[in-house]
């Protein structure tokens, strides 16, 4: 008797969690660091034109992002990269179907301190670059100048992209400084004359210098068209398609609202 | 002591300089015990159960490593603390092939749910308590997912004995184990490993030898979470043990079943809460009827309740407390049932270099 008891207390309690619901007007958004200023400026947008709105977006990473989607914890988990293998059976596993929203296109702009001569680097002398096989600024045309190497940490989505697309999987050299976000490392080139460094094409600014990869400099035409080798695709992961208020904030960044304000902020629509 | 402290600060180091980024973190269990048999209490203890110290290396985006120190209060010793290496391996992934992981050094079991176990209840995964398998052991393993997240498999070459035993303790014989998970759905997941583990079989011919033995284990897995906040584990085991020296019979065969629903609160208390039960039925002998005198089948009932207080960004819990009520039923009518309630602070905190 006690056991059927205990069974049917057991049972009554898995139930009754599946009525509950999330408040119909909150959103939570979490995720990567290159993707916050669109998640950020279209949710004040959509804030403004819906002022029962509330939605809340925060940083972390790509990684963060998609644990947090796995965990339940947020409804759109922002991410600079596809969802890994392991991500997506972790997902399955917790009942969680990742769904990726592609939002808009980046490139991944190399950036040098203004100060510095050199305009144009090959993808091959990027690599010798990160892989400290060439240390000085003079061997790729510049002045006698130590290249002090900048980096993301390794659980960012532009680490991985950087990684897989000019490293080829291999770690950057043990002297590179590891930065946790696009803003730090624009920063720290900025202040630093020998530095190089890689963001996402919205963190090029008038305070440090884009160089042209094989000849290509980074831009929508040349993104659109894929000629610029070092390009991705940026994601707002939900469980699923996007349902509720999800879905009508993520239609919103696809609108050409949305699309004017992923412009705006520097990385490149969709169309 | 002063060696393994002096071995434990050259690792930090190079650790630290050969890796491009290295996590330090340390993870602390403080338990109370409140134990009784027979209606008489026969623990009433405060202690540390645990106290990991973790170093986790990235070398490079394919090979990471995992060190892991775990000291404990250990009565035995003359300090009252005792410490043990849990973990120290490297994983080298997409090396083989795409998505595949080679880990080489004392690593996880691929086991039934003993590699997937994070103690949502305070007493061991099933086939760590029923003393299946440990939960770690030295060898070498290819585990891997399947594609469009099918699931995930794992194949892996041990010593068969454990962390705890090294040098003259082992025996001669490999021991081989397999495991494969299946989720063909969101929410629903399914499984099972093979274990096999023998003891000397390789040195000694004669079979009727009493120091050959041969363990064939069995899991069967199953996880469901197809309900809105309730995730729901079970796990078949099965062993059987063949001894040449039995006198009755050649082989015996050990079973436990559990069954552990777990149940989040958070969308109606706001608050970080689980509910956990558990049920487990352990039959030391499928040849004999549990409910006679000396038998060593008995069932364990568990309620408890985690309440995570503190998670880190990516949602793993930094700090939480757990207690759990425990009921030991042993089938034996003779013998004496037991119960205890145990609460348990858990904390971890970390730092990337």
């Amino acid at each position: 008797m006690r056991k059927i008891i205990i069974i049917l207390a057991v049972l009554a309690l898995a139930v009754f969690p599946a009525f509950a619901g999330r408040n119909a007007n909150s959103l939570t958004i979490a995720g990567s660091t290159t993707v916050l200023p669109i998640a950020q400026s279209c949710a004040e947008a959509y804030m403004n034109a819906n002022p029962d709105a509330d939605i809340s977006v925060r940083g972390g990473g790509s990684s963060v992002g998609i644990a947090n989607i796995i965990a339940g914890t947020v409804d759109i988990g922002d991410a600079s990269r596809h969802a890994k293998t392991k991500e997506i059976v972790q997902a399955k596993s917790n009942g969680v179907n990742l769904y990726e929203n592609i939002v808009a296109n980046d490139a991944i702009a190399i950036i040098v301190n203004s100060s510095n001569p050199v305009n144009a680097l090959t993808l091959a002398q990027i690599t010798s670059i990160y892989n400290g096989s060439i240390t000085n600024w003079k061997d790729l045309g510049g002045p006698s100048m130590p290249i002090v190497v900048i980096s993301r940490d390794v659980s960012s989505g532009t680490y991985e992209v950087f990684s897989t697309i000019v490293m080829g999987g291999n770690a950057s050299t043990d002297s590179a400084l590891m930065l946790a976000s696009n803003n730090a490392v624009a920063t720290t080139v900025k202040d630093t004359p020998g530095a190089i460094g890689y963001v996402g094409i919205g963190y090029l600014s008038s305070d440090v210098k884009g160089v042209s990869v094989d000849g290509v400099t980074a831009s929508k035409k040349t993104v659109l068209n894929k000629t610029y080798p070092i390009a991705r695709t940026l994601h707002m992961y939900t469980n699923g398609r996007p349902r509720g208020m999800a879905k009508n904030f993520i239609d919103f960044v696809l609108s050409p609202e949305g699309q004017r304000l992923v412009e705006e902020n520097g990385f490149i629509g969709l169309q | 002591m002063k060696k393994s402290l002096i071995l434990l600060v050259v690792f930090l180091c190079l650790a630290a300089v050969a890796s491009a980024e290295t996590k330090f973190s340390m993870e602390l269990w403080n338990r109370w015990t409140y134990h009784m048999t027979d209606g008489e209490v026969d623990q009433n203890e405060m202690n540390l159960s645990r106290g990991y110290f973790r170093i986790e290396p990235v070398f490079t985006p394919n090979i990471k490593g995992r060190f892991n120190l775990d000291f404990f209060s250990d009565e035995g010793m003359s300090n009252g603390a005792g410490i043990k290496l849990k973990y120290a391996y490297l994983d080298f992934s997409n090396i083989l092939w795409e998505d595949a992981n080679l880990t080489v050094g004392l690593m996880k079991t691929y086991f039934g749910t003993i590699y997937d176990w994070e103690y949502v209840t305070i007493e061991k995964d099933p086939s760590d308590k029923y003393k299946f398998v440990a939960s770690t052991d030295y060898g070498l393993g290819i585990s891997g997912y399947l594609p469009q997240g099918f699931g995930t498999y794992a194949f892996a070459a041990y010593n068969g004995e454990g962390y705890k035993k090294t040098g003259e303790h082992l025996n001669t014989a490999m021991n081989f184990c397999a495991d494969v998970r299946l989720t063909p759905m969101a929410g629903l997941t399914v499984g099972g490993s093979y274990y096999m583990m023998n003891k000397n079989n390789d040195k000694i011919d004669d079979v009727d030898n009493p120091d050959r033995i041969e363990y064939n284990m069995m899991a069967g897995v199953a996880r469901i979470t197809l309900i809105p906040n309730v995730d729901i584990w079970a796990q078949y085991l099965t062993r059987e043990t063949d001894k040449p020296h039995m006198d009755d019979y050649e082989a015996v065969t050990d079973q436990a079943i559990s069954i552990i629903p777990i149940i989040s609160l958070q969308e109606f208390t706001g608050k970080d809460l689980e509910l956990v039960f558990r049920y487990d039925m352990y039959d030391n002998n499928t040849d004999v009827d549990n409910d006679v005198a000396g038998s060593g089948a008995y069932n364990t009932t568990i309620a408890g309740v985690n309440y995570y207080m503190m998670r880190d960004e990516k949602n793993s819990p930094k700090l939480w407390l757990q207690v759990n009520y425990s009921m030991k039923d042993k089938l034996d009518e003779d013998a004496d049932d037991s119960s205890s309630i145990e609460a348990q602070l858990r904390w971890k905190f970390s730092e990337n270099l």
